[in-house]
């Protein structure tokens, strides 16, 4: 049984920290989850566990970890699935060819980097019990993904949602989302097979028949939903109840199938029907518990195993360095070289190229699989949280000098007047408070 | 259309390609053993020293490995944090910490060729004359969350 005090202590510390450094980091026009990233660094051992070593013990007993996981672990679960729900292909109509040039560019790019960087880190930073092609994978997608949340918020911050600039990085950041969680679990499975009483082929064949059956007849099923909503006038508590469990029921799925819980609650958020209206009565139902409550403590879940003190001495300095420039290199300039190349001007393609670089929230989800399934060392875990802080940091004030500082809000360019850009659910998102 | 086609296989599809090359380039490297985790002690010999460490029960020793670089925490009392590297071939553990009044050094063989993988060797304490000799044994990886040291 959990230490109720102590839970209950922790959760507050967490809140007020994480509340606290994130209007402060907006106050210097930081997404508030920046701010919530860096308040859990600062709970963890890299400050809190280094001026105050009696406190953070007594605060974070480490009996006391697992409890915290549990309940961080079903706020992502949550926020996956708002994620999932976020994505509405609608957005890919007329403009498909464009976000996937940009979009695979941007993954394939930094993966190719990421790959070549892993043959470097790997004699020295990893060991003989991670398989050099796991490693390599898992450096090559911690360096291809984008937050996606975090990108739609700053162009719905902006008004950007439905300038050429917006749709073309939104329905870009939707494939790459897609495609990394695709890439992820495919490389959590192959991780996960080499030590799985199922064989692997087995286990392919449940993946694939999961995602059909998801798909086809469960969407099916949930546009039923969609109905009982319409005729209700709203959520009730019964639809809300059923569609919890479809996301517990999906995660316990892709568990057992051994490709993440996580996996399975995106999902689940992207085969729900996309009506702008339903999305949004979901998305308020859900958001505020997901992220207010629940996300924090998963920032702070990750700065108590983030230890700055692993990255000691010039070597370590040296390949934290190596990993911020390649991830930074990979994405930013591939993206943006993808957009140029895609007919873009170099401005355009500058900001989709900075956008796609901010990994924030979804790096973090990412590492900590990585750190889970013993492919990442705790050294690396640090070198890679630190290069997801300092691409998240950069998307502000990088996109304030190469687009907004030069490009009035009159001269932001329409995607194509005529062709009447059907937003879907962003066009909820540019209500909603952005954070 | 051929202008993007053109800028799909650039971008995406010789890449990827770059991707497979490495990923076989790369299957021949070798990265140092694996010691991370947690290790159980029994204490061979304690010298009779008032700056001796004193551990809890069991004496416990966790390593948290990247690559060659190594972060011990040991459980005494005060729990001892060394930094140390794996020197000589990857077979010997070296590790010290920096404070100059209470300097404690460890240097342990890896014995890899026994299952579970075994350690000895000597940890010295700066103030006493004779080590402490030690023994370990690698225990199993637990599920439990792990924090950043």
């Amino acid at each position: 049984m959990p230490h109720l005090p102590t839970l209950l202590l922790q959760i507050g510390v967490i809140l007020v920290v994480a509340r606290l450094v994130g209007l402060l980091f907006r106050k210097i026009h930081q997404p508030q989850v920046m701010g919530e990233m860096v308040a859990g660094i600062l709970l963890g051992p890299s400050l809190l566990g280094w001026v105050a070593p009696g406190a953070f013990a007594a605060l974070f007993p480490s009996e006391s970890l697992g409890f915290l996981s549990s309940l961080s672990q079903i706020g992502l679960l949550l926020f996956m699935f708002l994620v999932g729900l976020e994505l509405d292909p609608k957005i890919l109509k007329g403009r498909g060819q464009m976000a996937v040039v940009i979009s695979n560019a941007s993954i394939t790019i930094p993966f190719f980097l990421g790959t070549l960087l892993a043959i470097y880190l790997y004699p020295r930073l990893s060991d003989d019990g991670v398989a050099f092609t796991h490693f390599a994978l898992f450096v090559g997608i911690a360096m291809s993904i984008t937050a996606f949340p975090v990108l739609a918020r700053i162009l719905a911050e902006r008004r950007l949602l439905r300038s050429r600039l917006g749709i073309i990085s939104i329905a870009s950041a939707a494939v790459n989302d897609v495609t990394g969680w695709v890439i992820l679990a495919a490389v959590v499975f192959l991780v996960r097979a080499s030590d799985s009483a199922l064989s692997l082929w087995v286990t392919l064949l449940g993946v694939v028949i999961y995602i059909g059956i998801m798909l086809f007849p469960v969407r099916r099923l949930l546009r039923r939903l969609e109905g009982m909503y319409e005729r209700q006038g709203g959520l009730s508590q019964d639809v809300l109840a059923i569609l919890l469990l479809f996301v517990l029921a999906s995660s316990w799925v892709t568990e057992w199938l051994g490709i993440h819980a996580l996996f399975g609650a995106f999902l689940a958020g992207a085969v729900l029907p996309k009506h702008p209206k339903f999305v949004h009565a979901l998305t308020e139902k859900l958001n505020d518990t997901a992220v207010v409550l629940l996300l924090p403590l998963f920032f702070a879940f990750t700065g108590l195993r983030t230890s700055i003190a692993l990255v000691s001495g010039a070597e370590m300095w040296f390949y934290t360095l190596l990993i911020i420039t390649v991830a930074i290199a990979g994405k930013f300039g591939g993206a943006s070289l993808a957009a140029r190349a895609s007919g873009l001007p170099w401005r355009e393609a500058g900001a989709i190229g900075i956008l796609m670089n901010t990994r924030g929230l979804m790096e973090l989800v990412l590492l900590n699989i990585g750190l889970d399934i013993g492919v990442l060392s705790p050294a690396l875990f640090t070198m890679l949280v630190l290069m997801a802080l300092v691409t998240t940091f950069m998307t502000a004030p990088v996109l304030e000098w190469i687009y907004f500082s030069r490009v009035k809000p009159q001269e932001y360019a329409p995607l194509a007047p005529e062709a009447g850009v059907d937003m879907g659910v962003y066009e909820m998102i540019e209500g909603q408070k952005a954070e | 259309m051929n202008k993007l086609l053109i800028s799909y296989v650039l971008m995406t599809v010789i890449p990827l390609l770059g991707v497979l090359g490495l990923l076989q380039a790369g299957s021949r490297l070798q990265a140092p053993p694996a010691i991370g985790g947690e290790w159980a002690l029994e204490i061979t010999s304690a010298p009779a020293c008032e700056a001796a460490l004193t551990w809890q029960q069991p004496p416990a020793l966790s390593v948290s490995q990247s690559g060659r670089i190594l972060h011990l925490t040991l459980n005494d009392d005060r729990h001892t944090m060394l930094t140390g590297r794996l020197v000589e071939g990857d077979k010997v553990l070296r590790a010290g910490n920096n404070e100059q009044q209470a300097q404690i050094s460890l240097q342990v063989d890896i014995d890899r060729s026994v299952l579970p993988e075994q350690l000895k060797g000597v940890l010295s304490v700066g103030a006493c004359h004779d080590p402490q000799w030690i023994v370990g044994t690698r225990l199993p990886r637990s599920d439990t969350p792990s924090m950043g040291h």
